[in-house]
This record gives C-alpha cells, sequence and structure tokens, in this order.
C-alpha cells in the first residue's frame, strides 16, 4: 500500500507544483496571443511573492497579501507595458531590466523585514477547502483550473479571442477594424502581471509559507517555455504544467528516497529544466507563435 | 554638423539623467530606511573613492562585468538575444580551475594561467554553442534555451566541483585554492584588482574596432539591422549566427577564468549559486547602448554602485540589495532614454525623390 | 457565452446627407501632409480624389475613416459638426472603406473576420443571418461568391469584394475605396467600377482614390485633385480634361519617357526550363536575354514570388532547372525596407554592402577603409542624385523614393549581367518612377539582361521588350504587342480561350 501512498503524494505534489505556474501561465498566455512577450514574469512573480509575504506578516490576513501581491506585480507590469507598448522599447531586453528590479527590490524588503523580525508568518494562514487525499490542495488550485478553462474558451469562442488573435498576428488590420491595439495589449500585460503576482502570493504564503531570496526559482522562465510549449493554447499550457509539476515531484520524490546514493542529486534538479529543453526541440516546426511576438506596434516606417 | 552635435548634446542628457536618477534614487531610499544621505554620501566618498586602494577594490567587478556585457553586446548587437551569460561564465570558472588545479599540467604559472584562459574561452564558446546549435537546427527560442541552459550549467559545475574537481583535501563541495604563482598577478598590493582588467580593457578596444572596421563586424550589425536583408545581401546569416554565439560566450567564459584567477583563487558552490555577472552583463550591455565604449562606461558605472552600496552597508547597514535595485532603475531609464533618442532623430527627410 | 462588445447603434441620417471636411490640415512627422482641405461629397455619385503617392490621398481618407484625427478644421455630416475618433465613431455615420492593403488577418477564417469587424457574437442565428445579408448584397451587385472558405484561399479580386461587402454590411451608406485597382487584373476592373455605378445609383456615395486617370475618366462624377497636400483642383469631372488632370497632379506637363532603341538581345544570362514551383504546377520555362526586358505580368500573388526566391535561391545552392550565365546580379526587391535595405544603418552602409568584400573599400583579412568607403558613398549620392543631408544618415528617414533611390545606386551603379526588379515603382511618385524606369532602361541599354516583374500593367508595358503572364504558378509567353491588352487581361485572369 506504501506505493498507493506515495503514488498519491506524488500526485499531489504534482498538482501544486503545477499551480503557480499554471496561474501566471494564464496571464501571459493571453499577452503572447496579443503579441507581448514578458521576459520580466520571473520578476513579477518574485514581487508577488515579496509582497505578498511581507503584507502576510504584517497583517495576518491572506486576502490582504493577495491583493498587495497583485497589486505590486501589476504596478510592474504596468510600467513595462508602457516601456515596451507606447515607447517601444525591445521587449525581452525591457523584461530582463525587470527582473533586475524585482530581485533588488525582493531582497531590500525582505532584509528590512528581516531587520524588524517580520520574517515569519503566523501559522494556520492559508486555504484549503476540500479534504485530504488527492484533493487536499489549496484553493488556488481550484481557482486555477477555473481560470485556465476561462482564457481557454475566451480564445477559440468569444469575440474578445478573436480580437486578441488578431492583435497578435495583424495588428495593422485590428486596428483598421477599429480596434485599439495599444490598449489592449496594455490591458492584457497587466493581467498577466496580476496573474503572476498571483502565482507569487501562492509560492510563499500559500505553499511555502515563507520567503526566500529569489525564491521563484526560474519558474517565471519555465512558465515562458510552458507556453510555447503548449502552442500558446490553454490546454497545452496545462497539460505543460502538469508535466512540469510531474518532474518536480517525481525528482523531489527520488532525492527523498535516496537515490542521490547512485546518481548525484544535481542531475535530480537539473532535469526538469532539461526536459524543458527536450521538450522545446520536440515543438519544433510547430513553434509559430503569434506573427507579431516582440514587434512594437504601430511600426516605424 | 548641427545634426551630430545636438544628437551628442541629447546623449549625454540621457546619459545625466540615468546617473542621477541612480543617485537620486539612492539617496531617497536610503532617507526613507532612516539614515541622512550627508552620513551616506561620506560613507561612499570614504570607502570607495578616499584612496586608491579602495578605489582598486571597489573596481576588482570590472572585468567580469566588462567581459559579460561586450558578450552580451556583441551578440544582441547581431540579433542573437544570448541571455546565457551566466552558464558559460560559470563553464569558463570551472574550466580554468580545473587546468590549474586537478588537471595542471607541469609548467611556469603565467603559461597555465594564458591555457586557462583560453580552454575557459573555448569552454564558454561551446556552451553558448549549444543554444546555437538548438536554435539553428531545432528552431529553439534563444533566450528560452540559453536562460535554461544557465540553469543546468549550474547542476553542471557544482557537480564538477563536488566530483572530478573538487578539492580532495576537503568534503566541502569546492575546488582547490590556487596556488600562489598561478593567481593572475595584481597590480594594486592589497587589492584584487588584477591584470585582467586592463586586458578586458584591451578586448573591448579590440572589439570596437572589429564592429565597426571589419567585415565580420559589419555583417553582425547587418543582421542584428534587419536579417532578412541581410540574408538578401548575401550575409550567410545561419553561419554567422553560430559565429556570434561562439564570440559571445567566449567572451563569458574568460570572464569566468578571470575571476576564478584572479579574485576568488577557488570555486564554491555559494559562488556558483550565488554570482550573477552574467545577467549584469545583459543589464550592462544594455546601458552602455550596446557600443563597446559604451559598455566599458556602464561597467565601470555598476562597478562604482556596487561599491558604494557595499560601504554603505558596511557603514550604515543599508541593504545589499539596494546595488540591484538602483541597476534596474538605472537600466529603464535608459531603455527610455534611448528609445527618446531613437524618436528623437527620426525626424523623417523630406524631399522629392 | 461571454457577452461580446456590441456594435453602438447607428445614427440614423437623412438619404441625402453630405459628408464634408472643413479647413482639414495634417501633418505627418512633422511635415505637412494635407493644407486646408475643403470638400463636400454629395450622395449618389462617385467622387474622385486624384493624386500621386504622397499627395495626401491617404491622409485624408484616414481622417474620414477616424483612423487619424485632423490636426485643424473638422468634418461635417448632413451640416453639423462631427468628431471620428476611431472608426468605430465612422461605422456609426455609415462611413465603411475598403483598405488599399485589405483589413483582414490572414491567420483567421472569414467568419472569424467578420466577428472583428462587424462586433457581433458568434451564436449561430448571428452568423447565418450575416451570410444572408452577404449574399443579398453581393447579388445585387451581380457577384456570385462563397464566403465559407478560409481567407487564403480566396483570390485577391475575390477579397476585395468581400472586404466591399463587409463595408457594405456594416450599414455603409458611404463607401470609401482607397486604390483598389491596383491589384486587379484589367476585366476585374471593369467589374468593379459597374458595381460602384450600382451602388451609387442606388443612393450610396463613392468616394474612389486613385492616381491613374483613365479610371477616373471613366466612372467618376467628380474629381478632387491632391498635390504635395494641398487642394489644386475639384469639381465635375466633365469641366476638366485628362491632360488638365495629369498636369496639375504633377504640376508641370507630364514627363514621358525618352524613346528608346528597339532592343538587340544578346545571349542568354538567364535560362530557367522546366521549373515546376510547386509539385503540381506547369513547369516553367523563361529565358531572358542581354539588352532586352522582359516583364512578367500578373496580379499579385500568383507565384511570382516563389519564382524569384528560386531564381535568387540558385545563387547560393543549385536550383533544379535553372541556369544562370550571369556574374553580377542586380535584385531590386519588392518589399525595399523587409529585404533590400537595413533601416537603422546609414545611406553609406546601405550602398555599398554588396561591395563589402570587394577592394579597394575592404582589404583581404576584412579591414573595410571607411575613407574610401565614404568618398564612394558620396559619389553614389550625387550620381543618383539621392536627396538626403549626408551619407551618415539613416536610410529610415528617408523617403520612400529615396529609399528605392539608394537601393536602384546599390544595384545598379556598376554593371550587371542580370537585373531582377519586382515591383520597383511601389509606393513611389510620379518622378520617382520615372527615374526607376529610366534606370532599368540604362541597364538594358548596357547590354544588361532586365527580368522585371511588375503588378501595374500600363507602367509595365511603357518599357517591356517581351511580355510574358503568370497566372497560378503558370507561365505563359504573350506576342505582346500584338497581343491585345484585352487578351493579356485574360491571360492574367486565367480566363480559358473560348469565352465569348
Amino acid at each position: 500500500m506504501s506505493t498507493l501512498i506515495i503514488a498519491t503524494a506524488i500526485i499531489q505534489q504534482t498538482l501544486s507544483g503545477a499551480v503557480p505556474l499554471a496561474v501566471a501561465g494564464c496571464g501571459e498566455l493571453l499577452a503572447q496571443r496579443a503579441g507581448v512577450i514578458n521576459v520580466g514574469i520571473e520578476g513579477l512573480m518574485l514581487t508577488g511573492c515579496i509582497a505578498g509575504f511581507a503584507v502576510a506578516s504584517l497583517t495576518g490576513s491572506i486576502w490582504l497579501a493577495v491583493l498587495a501581491a497583485m497589486l505590486a506585480a501589476g504596478v510592474l507590469a504596468a510600467i513595462f507595458a508602457v516601456v515596451t507598448i507606447f515607447a517601444r522599447v525591445d521587449q525581452i531586453v525591457t523584461g530582463m531590466a525587470i527582473n533586475l528590479i524585482a530581485v533588488g527590490a525582493s531582497g531590500t524588503i525582505w532584509e528590512l523585514l528581516q531587520a524588524r523580525g517580520l520574517d515569519r508568518l503566523a501559522p494556520g494562514i492559508g486555504w484549503e477547502p476540500f479534504g485530504p487525499g488527492v484533493f487536499h490542495q489549496h484553493g488556488l488550485f481550484w481557482i486555477a483550473l477555473i481560470c485556465l478553462m476561462l482564457a481557454g474558451l475566451l480564445l477559440r469562442r468569444t469575440r474578445a479571442g478573436i480580437i486578441i488573435a488578431a492583435i497578435g498576428d495583424a495588428p495593422d488590420a485590428a486596428a483598421a477594424n477599429g480596434i485599439a491595439v495599444r490598449r489592449w495589449r496594455f490591458g492584457l500585460v497587466v493581467n498577466a502581471g496580476l496573474f503572476a503576482g498571483l502565482a507569487g502570493a501562492f509560492l510563499s504564503v500559500m505553499r511555502t509559507h515563507g520567503f526566500v531570496p529569489e525564491m521563484t526559482g526560474s519558474q517565471g522562465f519555465l512558465v515562458l517555455a510552458l507556453v510555447i510549449f503548449g502552442r500558446w493554447t490553454a490546454a497545452g499550457l496545462g497539460l505543460g504544467c502538469l508535466l512540469f509539476g510531474a518532474i518536480t515531484a517525481i525528482q523531489q520524490h527520488c532525492q527523498a528516497a535516496g537515490w542521490t546514493s547512485f546518481i548525484p542529486y544535481q542531475v535530480f534538479t537539473g532535469l526538469p529544466y532539461v526536459v524543458a529543453l527536450i521538450a522545446l526541440c520536440i515543438t519544433y516546426g510547430r513553434n509559430v507563435g503569434p506573427l507579431t511576438l516582440n514587434q512594437p506596434w504601430p511600426r516605424q516606417r | 554638423m548641427n545634426a551630430t552635435w545636438s544628437s551628442a548634446v541629447r546623449t549625454l542628457t540621457v546619459v545625466a539623467v540615468v546617473v542621477a536618477v541612480t543617485v537620486l534614487g539612492g539617496a531617497g531610499l536610503i532617507l526613507l530606511a532612516g539614515h541622512p544621505p550627508t552620513a551616506a554620501w561620506a560613507a561612499i566618498v570614504d570607502g570607495v573613492f578616499a584612496q586608491p586602494l579602495t578605489l582598486a577594490i571597489a573596481l576588482e567587478d570590472v572585468a567580469p562585468l566588462l567581459l559579460c556585457g561586450l558578450a552580451a553586446a556583441c551578440a544582441f548587437r547581431a540579433g542573437v538575444f544570448n541571455i546565457g551569460g551566466q552558464g558559460q561564465f560559470l563553464l569558463g570558472a570551472v574550466t580554468m580551475m580545473a587546468l590549474a588545479t586537478t588537471w595542471r599540467p607541469p609548467g611556469p604559472g603565467w603559461l597555465i594561467l594564458v591555457l586557462g584562459c583560453i580552454a575557459a574561452t573555448g569552454a564558454g564558446a561551446g556552451w553558448a554553442l549549444l543554444a546555437g546549435g538548438l536554435e539553428r537546427w531545432r528552431g529553439v527560442n534563444v533566450v528560452l534555451s540559453t536562460i535554461l541552459l544557465n540553469y543546468i550549467a549550474i547542476a553542471v559545475v557544482l557537480w564538477l566541483i563536488e566530483g572530478p574537481f573538487g578539492d580532495p583535501s576537503t568534503s566541502a563541495p569546492q575546488t582547490a585554492v590556487l596556488a600562489r604563482s598561478d593567481r593572475l598577478p595584481v597590480m594594486l598590493p592589497l587589492s584584487h584588482f588584477h591584470v585582467g582588467v586592463v586586458l578586458a580593457l584591451v578586448l573591448a578596444v579590440g572589439w570596437w574596432l572589429v564592429e565597426s572596421r571589419t567585415r565580420f563586424g559589419l555583417e553582425l550589425r547587418m543582421m542584428g539591422g534587419n536579417a532578412e536583408a541581410a540574408q538578401a545581401l548575401g550575409v550567410a546569416v545561419p553561419r554567422r549566427r553560430l559565429h556570434t554565439f561562439a564570440l559571445s560566450g567566449a567572451f563569458a567564459g574568460l570572464a569566468g577564468a578571470m575571476q576564478t584567477a584572479g579574485v576568488t583563487y577557488f570555486l564554491s558552490d555559494s559562488m556558483v549559486t550565488r554570482n550573477s555577472f552574467g545577467y549584469l552583463g545583459v543589464a550592462v550591455a544594455l546601458l552602455g547602448a550596446l557600443h563597446p565604449l559604451g559598455v566599458v562606461a556602464a561597467a565601470i558605472f555598476f562597478a562604482l554602485l556596487d561599491g558604494s552600496v557595499r560601504a554603505l552597508e558596511q557603514e550604515l547597514h543599508a541593504p545589499r540589495d539596494l546595488a540591484d535595485l538602483l541597476k534596474g532603475l538605472a537600466l529603464i531609464v535608459a531603455l527610455i532614454g534611448g528609445a527618446w533618442l531613437m524618436r528623437s532623430s527620426q525626424r523623417r527627410i523630406r524631399g522629392p525623390a | 457565452m461571454i457577452a461580446a462588445a456590441a456594435l453602438r447603434p447607428p445614427i440614423p441620417t437623412p438619404a441625402a446627407a453630405v459628408l464634408a471636411v472643413h479647413g482639414v490640415s495634417a501633418t505627418y512627422a512633422g511635415i505637412p501632409a494635407l493644407q486646408r482641405i475643403d470638400l463636400a461629397f454629395v450622395p449618389g455619385q462617385i467622387h474622385g480624389i486624384v493624386g500621386e503617392n504622397g499627395a495626401g490621398k491617404s491622409t485624408l481618407m484616414n481622417i474620414l475613416f477616424g483612423l487619424r484625427q485632423p490636426d485643424q478644421g473638422w468634418i461635417s455630416f448632413d451640416g453639423q459638426r462631427v468628431r471620428l475618433r476611431s472608426p468605430r465613431d465612422a461605422q456609426r455615420y455609415g462611413i465603411g472603406m475598403v483598405h488599399q492593403h485589405f483589413a483582414v488577418v490572414p491567420t483567421l477564417s472569414y467568419a472569424d473576420n467578420l466577428v472583428l469587424a462587424l462586433g457581433q457574437g458568434l451564436g449561430r442565428g448571428n452568423r447565418a443571418a450575416l451570410r444572408n445579408h452577404i449574399t443579398a448584397l453581393a447579388t445585387q451587385l451581380g457577384w456570385t461568391l462563397d464566403i465559407s472558405g478560409p481567407i487564403g484561399a480566396a483570390t485577391v479580386g475575390q477579397q476585395q469584394r468581400l472586404e466591399i461587402l463587409k463595408a457594405l454590411a456594416m450599414g455603409g451608406r458611404t463607401l470609401i475605396l482607397d486604390e483598389p485597382t491596383a491589384v486587379l487584373a484589367p476585366q476585374e476592373v471593369d467589374d468593379l467600377l459597374t458595381a460602384l455605378r450600382v451602388l451609387a445609383s442606388a443612393g450610396r456615395t463613392i468616394l474612389f482614390i486613385t492616381h491613374k486617370l483613365s479610371e477616373v475618366e471613366r466612372c467618376c462624377d467628380t474629381v478632387a485633385i491632391l498635390r504635395h497636400g494641398r487642394l489644386v483642383h475639384s469639381g465635375p469631372r466633365q469641366d476638366i480634361s485628362t491632360t488638365s488632370m495629369a498636369e496639375k497632379m504633377v504640376g508641370t506637363a507630364p514627363m514621358a519617357l525618352a524613346p528608346r532603341a528597339a532592343a538587340e538581345p544578346g545571349a542568354a544570362v538567364l535560362n530557367v526550363h522546366a521549373l515546376r514551383l510547386t509539385p503540381h504546377a506547369t513547369p516553367i520555362t523563361l529565358t531572358v536575354r542581354r539588352g532586352e526586358i522582359t516583364a512578367i505580368a500578373g496580379v499579385d500573388g500568383n507565384g511570382q514570388s516563389a519564382l524569384i526566391v528560386a531564381i535568387l535561391r540558385h545563387q547560393q545552392a543549385p536550383v533544379a532547372g535553372i541556369d544562370l550565365q550571369a556574374k553580377r546580379v542586380a535584385v531590386i526587391p519588392e518589399d525595399r525596407l523587409r529585404h533590400a535595405v537595413i533601416a537603422d544603418m546609414t545611406v553609406a552602409d546601405n550602398l555599398l554592402f554588396r561591395d563589402r568584400a570587394r577592394p579597394p573599400w575592404s582589404s583581404q583579412w576584412g579591414w573595410l577603409h571607411r575613407g574610401r568607403w565614404q568618398q564612394r558613398a558620396a559619389k553614389l549620392i550625387q550620381e543618383f542624385s539621392i536627396r538626403t543631408p549626408s551619407g551618415q544618415v539613416r536610410v529610415g528617414q528617408l523617403s520612400g523614393g529615396n529609399q528605392q533611390k539608394v537601393v536602384i545606386a546599390r544595384e545598379l551603379a556598376e554593371p550587371a549581367d542580370l537585373v531582377i526588379a519586382v515591383n520597383p515603382t511601389r509606393g513611389l511618385d510620379l518622378a520617382a518612377t520615372h527615374f526607376v524606369f529610366e534606370r532599368l532602361l540604362a541597364a538594358r541599354a548596357a547590354g544588361a539582361g532586365v527580368l522585371l516583374v511588375h503588378f501595374d500593367l500600363d507602367e509595365l508595358l511603357s518599357i517591356a521588350d517581351r511580355v510574358l503572364v503568370m497566372h497560378d504558378s503558370t507561365l505563359t509567353p504573350t506576342a505582346w504587342p500584338v497581343t491585345t491588352r484585352a487578351e493579356l487581361g485574360r491571360l492574367m485572369l486565367g480566363v480559358p480561350e473560348k469565352v465569348t
């Protein structure tokens, strides 16, 4: 029966691991479909981590923490949006700048918190609506699922989805049809920021109940890879997140189960990235994303 | 003449604004943390600018920042978004250590250093070419592959310094310490301000010449400007992109070698996971507007910024990550300033054809 | 079902409502594009708006469609001042526009494109009603259409018809057509003009923008002429002759190309033999000889690009069926900003890209002699009258005509064996067009073989020695000038011979 216990534990961890990826991925998926790629998702998530944690430790309320996290990440995302959409600076470059700011800001704030002794969360902060077993998941898991489905429906079946696809593939045509391209892009990028902040809050407040500098540990970048791997669809993204969650869970279990005695632990820690790389290789030839990704609009003639 | 003068003035304005924002931003944050700015300024002057020694210590970081900056700059110029400086740096560092400790061939110290640098350059180039190959033959997005390879590099290097290249005399995950004879000579005693800085400067100037005066540099700039047109004009774009990857990785690998051979003298696991010269190199490159001399200035700026924040940390217990925050801020301002410069110089030239 | 934003209700207007602009001015990147334009468009008529490329026609139309705001002046509708802040506002007043480059998203299906434009949800009922509405409109105009297929499958002419129907379906009482005939074959032009007549008779207001005076003559009731942003004439079409129109458009008597010597075709520089562009296409045979301009006529999108791409690729890796006997090939591609110039680099650099490996500007190991480079650039700038303050200016800052001059200077400064030019006068005004053709003729006189792919039949016929027609990836030689223009049109459309 211990296999059942292990399997359950692995599935639980898989789902839990997939949550931040899926949440941040939802927002980024829509933004990328509209042609804006935000390499700074990593930084935005980290911002959510620290903001959520700080407010949680100050107030003890998980809801305020979530709000603060989303707000903080949203503001940073808005800055990113203004710089890339209105000042038309290159998106990749600006995204890296956002990462730098986020790392610096979060580290600074963390040190300040530590200095004031605010570096611990009251126990019991959390929200797990359903009971034990596989579905003993944090409430955010269910929200993530719903968001993913809504995103998918939005893209495939509503006019908003058509508009987003149009903005990403042919913004000139969209504008000629009366669509305020830049306003849509701005909104979607800020939305992606809100989601990233939420994912960050999940990491620090809900899952780990703590903060560690740079705790996002490249999950933001993995989100980018997953959006591509999922070929810019919600279903693909969801699948990818599950896959990733599974790999992380399995490799953690292997380490805990003592496999490190004959395989160096770095193999395990490096495994998710290798798999991500392989996944990107496999989708070769179908890597056709939105046609105007990373191209500012309107084009300079 | 008028146009060049006013564009020079505008560039200087942007530079001044960037510096001002950084300084003022820092001052503001210091104020927020409860310390009077005058005390902060005194601490900085004392800790960094007062003596040649302190200045030299602050500028120790210029070599890796400059080289990683050149790595990113030459790649971005050619349209190759190599964000993998981090991993390439580490590969270079571990190669240098391997050659200088575990696999040290017999010979004088300087020979080892030279061989180590060459090998490290090759290692960095090779790691970058992994991403290049993935792009060319599997169509994998460069930004993602280089970032992922960074993390893989960390894992690989950690294993290497724990295993084959580790120091046999201790169980700690680190390499052996370099013998005195095998270290990069220092230019100012009591500091780590080593000759590598000079080499880095020379390479920066060299790259400037190559970029602006050779066919290779021209072709890289063509690719960066418009890859389709460059291809139509006869540039072998896929091949040149691979060359760019190699060059970029080479710079970063050399940075890693110099940092271990000139400053730290060994490589430990915390050094592997904590250092971020690769990513800072990207920031330096962008701040320097991808121009080699700009990258030099930006590297010096960042090094001084780091030194200042360290001084503040010592004297006033200011948070260390302040430096990163200010760097990010400077970068965003520089990006916006750059966009403004571009726009204001884009006046359409009217005229019947 | 998530509610989609509905189109705001249209504003009811009397049938005789007149759309007018008053004192409208606009600048574009610091240069005046329109200066105090006063025009009124009466319903039931076809109003021609004429001018060279760059005269301001498109800017005026964009203002009328709400795509941009006038810097001065205002728009009135039925005597009331209105503000058109976006195309949505324009649609509410029944103004619809058919763009030069259709406002379709190529990756979406036609139905999705309609949803994009019309702002209705995707409910079944809505889609069926839409389809019926559009089919009814098409029948009125005498068109038979299939709108269920994906966008990519439709020909350009069909896409344009769909665009017109779309504009009409959105309640368009005023229809603006921006250079609609640029992409059509002669028969399609006839059909279009007939349809416009029908629409005008039914009481709609048609604004027809063109730079082809022959069309103005055929169908317009009034004509307004713009030159350098100024309105130099407006009034009924009968009151002005074509020659006057041409003069007013250009400001001087129209230029004619210098009469050219008869072609003396020499050896072949390019031989294409049995090349298949797609696995099922008819094999292509083509010969380009020195001293001769071989022109390929055809509607854009019939395989011309594939053919040119194959020829160009042969330079790097041999392509079966192509035999190239040229040492130096000059290429003037269609999309200069994409394939011919690097906008962020200087004029001097752009002028010398092709020669970057040749001495005396480049040494053996790749060192470039900047001094000589700049000198050569200066010489070329002067020789080709490229209007730029210096060689250090970014090419992106030059006007389209001057950019094309840079391309031509670069390609044609040294004698070439084969010149390939694709739609080389795109977006150029008359003077620049004239220049381009003169240089092509000069190349021909110097002994080069010229392969010209052009979509404007009239311009093409003005300099071609031999004409072939490309349709659906098949190349058909003709006996022009024995073959008539109508016959060429037939071939361009792929209409089989036995049609009466």
